[in-house]
């Protein structure tokens, strides 16, 4: 299984360097807004642009390793580059386990580096910019007027991320799956690509029902949250299995 | 060794093998012959394991093939098949990493008759040389089974007697070898035996030497004997 | 070497390898390479290149001597006589070939004299 991994990481490691390459150019010209502001004059536009750049990085960076992961699969099972992959002694529950293993470990990496990045320049915003904490607190009234009592403390945030990043690891096995259930058991037939996206958005909306089973009264916002990202997780797990079945029985490469 | 029952495969409509059924013994190198589109590929590469039968069975040492077949079994597919991103060495590597069988040593040396740097990138080789590097990387293997779909394929004519002689070095009284090539000359003097397909339907497997014996007919002669009336050659 | 595809080729390599023991190209009482070896030598399938040594040894121009290997023989008489029976091969079919033409061995003769002359 380790040489799967190694060979998963090697296939999508060039996007991975890029986003990493980009987050690390908008960091430095928020750092050097951030730290020039006073000597040079008012940078308070290149700090608000830089800040809105790393989010949609990283938002989209963690997008786009999903996104090629899903990509990678598909080329996997549907170009002559499969033979490299399933020529190998190794069966489709180890081929699929590694592509997602991969996957789940560079989401929720890329999701770690990310969330502590954010951490620390919005410490350091707060250390340079006294008067932000009024923002602040006005972004947090704003979020109280909406009704939800959303505690926006740190492990509040956490907690959020580590849903945003389950529910996208979920999302990447539902369209594993999707894919797979298009290559091996509808390959050639009419509307194959219309039938694997209805599936997505099925198995996609079956998840969130179940998710909606395990809301329970009486909890708090943090630990919904938590319970939600498990059964999104369980989820990506049953997909898996599905897919790595299918994969075995049916697929032709 | 390998064993084919009633084996079919059907896309669509089109049966690409249809109800092939034959013992194929190790020791022995056999030519498999057959016009494009008579289903030598597809039969290969559910005898690989890549591809599902849609009926029938495909037996290695009496199992079905799977993934403790893929340990024994080497193929050789006539598309190349390597990762974009892959240098020549890479492409060891990777079938280091994957097959117990591989032997770096073995592969250097055929590198070097090949006339292949491990620095070239996989992406920009050409035909002749890609063919090469797949020739070489699957018969690095010490396996029990190679199957060789079109190896003389973009291959010239030199470069074609070094490929037979590693085809001959490979053959063993252990092993089974198995070559498909419309170049029906080329493996004439080194196979021994041939499958005779048909519109996916086997016609008959000979001995060649039974045969020119016996009929006083060589592969070739055979081979315009049962596709003659097919493609007008 | 250059094979006739529509004739065994087994037949064709122990006849070349015969050709040579009588030419005294192959001594007697040599070695000859493994069956492996002459297959890559003469780019023939193994199977075949095992069928001439055994074809060899039943004629009793070879012995295989185990674990050591296939040596010619040493039997000068033996060799003596296979050089007779492909001398007689040759002329045969030297003869049958001009008879096919029409020409009778009489004629023959002179015609290979005349040449002879040229040459």
């Amino acid at each position: 299984m380790g040489k799967l991994l190694k060979y998963e990481l090697r296939k999508t490691w060039m996007a991975k360097l890029i986003i990493l390459g980009l987050a690390a150019v908008a960091e430095l010209v928020f750092l050097g807004a951030l730290f020039l502001r006073n000597s040079s004059g008012n940078t308070d536009e290149t700090i608000g642009i830089s800040i809105f750049l790393l989010a949609f990085i990283a938002i989209g960076g963690i997008m786009m390793i999903g996104i090629q992961s899903v990509l990678t699969l598909h080329r996997d099972m549907n170009t002559k580059q499969g033979y490299m992959l399933y020529m190998t002694p190794r069966n489709s529950y180890q081929i699929l386990g590694a592509k997602l293993m991969e996957n789940g470990l560079s989401i929720f990496l890329g999701g770690a580096f990310f969330f502590l990045l954010a951490m620390l320049d919005v410490t350091l915003l707060f250390s340079r910019l006294g008067q932000l904490e009024l923002l602040w607190q006005t972004v947090r009234q704003f979020l109280t007027a909406f009704g939800r009592e959303i505690p926006l403390n740190t492990a509040g945030v956490l907690c959020l991320v580590v849903n945003l990043l389950a529910s996208w690891l979920a999302a990447v096995s539902i369209a594993y799956l999707a894919d797979i259930i298009s290559a091996a058991l509808l390959n050639g037939r009419k509307f194959n690509g219309f039938v694997a996206f209805l599936l997505f958005i099925a198995l996609s909306a079956l998840l969130g029902w179940i998710q909606g089973l395990f809301r329970f009264r009486g909890m708090d916002f943090n630990g919904v949250v938590l319970i939600q990202s498990a059964v999104a997780l369980a989820y990506a797990g049953i997909m898996y299995f599905v897919s790595a079945y299918i994969m075995d029985h049916y697929l032709s490469v | 060794m390998i064993t084919s029952k009633n084996l079919t495969k059907t896309f669509g409509s089109k049966r690409a093998v249809d109800g092939v059924s034959m013992v194929l013994e190790k020791g022995h190198i056999y030519a498999m012959l057959g016009p494009n589109g008579s289903g030598k590929t597809t039969w290969m590469k559910m005898a690989a394991g890549l591809m599902k039968p849609t009926g029938g069975e495909i037996l290695f040492n009496g199992e079905p093939v799977g993934v403790e077949s893929r340990k024994h079994v080497a193929y050789m597919s006539t598309e190349p098949y390597f990762y974009t991103w892959m240098t020549v060495a890479d492409a060891g590597k990777y079938y280091a990493d994957f097959f117990e069988d591989f032997s770096m040593e073995k592969y250097e040396e055929l590198l070097r008759r090949m006339e292949l740097e491990g620095s070239m990138k996989t992406r920009s080789l050409s035909s002749g040389m890609a063919a090469k590097l797949k020739i070489a990387v699957t018969m690095a293997r010490d396996a029990q089974v190679c199957m060789l779909d079109e190896p003389f394929n973009g291959i010239d004519l030199l470069a074609r007697d070094e490929i037979r002689a590693c085809i001959l070095q490979e053959a063993s009284p252990e092993k089974l070898l198995i070559l498909s090539s419309h170049l029906v000359e080329e493996m004439e003097a080194i196979a021994d035996r041939a499958i005779f397909i048909r519109e996916g339907k086997l016609v008959e497997v000979r001995d060649l030497e039974e045969m020119r014996d016996l009929d006083g007919v060589s592969m070739a002669d055979r081979y315009r004997a049962i596709y003659g009336h097919v493609e007008g050659v | 070497m250059e094979f006739d595809p529509m004739k065994p080729i087994w037949a064709q390599v122990a006849r070349q390898l015969k050709q040579q023991i009588v030419s005294g190209a192959l001594a007697p009482g040599s070695k000859l390479p493994g069956g492996r070896d002459l297959a890559l030598q003469y780019g023939i399938n193994p199977n075949t290149a095992a069928r001439i040594y055994q074809e060899l040894e039943r004629e009793g121009v070879c012995a295989t001597r185990r674990g050591m290997g296939t040596y010619i023989t040493e039997d000068e008489e033996k060799i003596r006589s296979l050089r007779e029976s492909m001398i007689r091969e040759a002329l045969e079919r030297f003869l049958s070939d001009l008879a096919g033409l029409g020409i009778r061995r009489e004629e023959a003769l002179v015609r290979l004299q005349k040449e002879e002359g040229k040459a």
